[in-house]
């Protein structure tokens, strides 16, 4: 009898620390997909980040035979944070980059501006006064509205703060990276 | 239940990971001219709508045209020929895209267009009709010159002809009621004459008009010896 009680109490234990691990990682699991398609919200913003970033480049590079130093090392950075962005670096160095590249865009477009040979041709004054920053802005608040960063820090915190959290962590389930910091 | 919710996420995430199938990145179909660049005139689109009308009767075919400023660092040709699949075109349709920011464009076609059209031949006719205008920046010109030389070629592949008049500047083909009016009698004559010659031509009286008058002449004095004949040795016989 009390053989059968001891077996029947290990056998509860285990069922109920089995239920317990399964719910856990089958729950964080579901959350992490959750935040997986809120970076591809993210991703697919960046992307327009890219684009805006190549549409300057192929006007700057009408230009920058006749440009000064500063606005064709403005070039040579705009162009090194769009590889970073397009390539397959991890979050932090593509958040890192994103945010140069607002700063060298501007210096880019500020450079360009003033140039005789974009007054003179077609519409490149247009593009460099008017039409292209206004792509980078709106690339650049659509980036900051997807709202991946804020999706993955509540993650992490859950994750860390929670019991059942621990578990998930211990069964496999790893915390999201985050974008910026 | 679960399971087939978390397989949809997993694929709606895997679909939305995929960089090349962003459906907001082409333009929706909006006709022969998709001026999304708006670079070209009214006239111009208008001519294209027309010239595309005149090349669907005589082939069943179309020139579109699409307008871009920038592509976002997608070469000219592989955004077209998405285009042309995304716009469900047809075999013996050709698209034409201009992207204004990078300077660059490209030509996708349909199966039988592209047979009709050889790549040397396609080439050739961007060059002739095309590209110095698109450098210039004439963008009305550019549009409308290759689409008249596509169409035109196209229509010759398939042994038809194609009446272009009065279409991308070109002047109109001589309708009756455009005609100058005659001075003299002679001038009538080559008048009516030159209506049934050159009805589908646009006509330059600069150099044309003497080369017609020659041949003209003849039939004037041909026409007026009948009449005399008719008036005055008719007459004659009758008397005998």
């Amino acid at each position: 009898m009390k053989l059968r009680t001891g077996t029947a109490v290990i056998l509860l234990i285990v069922l109920v620390v089995f239920a317990v691990g399964l719910g856990a990682y089958r729950g964080w699991s579901q959350e992490r997909t959750r935040v997986e398609e809120t970076y591809a919200g993210l991703e697919n913003m960046l992307h327009t980040r890219v684009e805006a970033a190549y549409n300057l480049l192929a006007v700057a590079g009408r230009h920058l035979d006749q440009a000064d130093e500063e606005v064709k090392a403005a070039a040579r950075r705009v162009e090194a944070d769009r590889d970073i962005l397009e390539g397959a670096a991890a979050l932090r160095r593509k958040a890192a980059a994103n945010e140069a590249l607002t700063e060298d865009t501007k210096q880019l477009l500020s450079g360009l501006s003033g140039m005789a040979s974009v007054k003179a041709y077609g519409n490149d004054q247009w593009y460099v006064d008017s039409y292209l920053p206004q792509m980078m802005e709106q690339s650049e608040e659509k980036t900051a509205r997807a709202n991946y960063n804020t999706a993955a820090a509540e993650f992490n915190k859950k994750l860390n703060s929670t019991f059942s959290g621990m578990i998930a962590r211990v069964l496999g389930i790893r915390p999201a990276e985050v974008f910026a910091d | 239940m679960r399971k087939i919710v978390s397989a949809l996420a997993v694929l709606m995430l895997c679909l939305a990971l995929l960089p090349q199938a962003r459906a907001e990145d082409y333009p929706p179909f909006q006709g022969i001219a998709a001026d999304v660049a708006g670079v070209l005139s009214e006239e111009t689109i208008a001519d294209l709508k027309t010239l595309s009308q005149r090349l669907e009767e005589e082939t069943g075919g179309h020139v579109y045209v699409l307008t871009r400023h920038f592509l976002g660092g997608v070469s000219a040709q592989s955004y077209a020929d998405k285009v042309f699949q995304v716009w469900d075109l047809g075999e013996n349709d050709t698209l034409l895209l201009m992207v204004i920011g990078e300077e660059s464009y490209a030509l996708a076609l349909g199966g039988l267009a592209k047979a009709a059209l050889p790549k040397e031949t396609r080439d050739s006719l961007m060059a002739n009709h095309f590209r110095s205008a698109f450098q210039s920046r004439e963008y009305d010109q550019a549009a409308g010159g290759a689409a008249r030389a596509l169409a035109q070629a196209l229509a010759k592949a398939q042994g038809d002809g194609l009446n272009v008049s009065g279409l991308f500047g070109a002047e109109e083909a001589q309708q009756p009621q455009a005609t100058p009016r005659p001075q003299s009698w002679n001038e009538m004559w080559e008048g009516m004459f030159a209506q049934q010659d050159y009805s589908e031509e646009p006509w330059d009286w600069d150099t044309e008009w003497e080369v017609e008058e020659t041949h003209v002449n003849w039939r004037g004095i041909l026409i007026w010896a009948l009449v005399i004949y008719f008036l005055f040795f008719r007459k004659k016989r009758r008397r005998r």
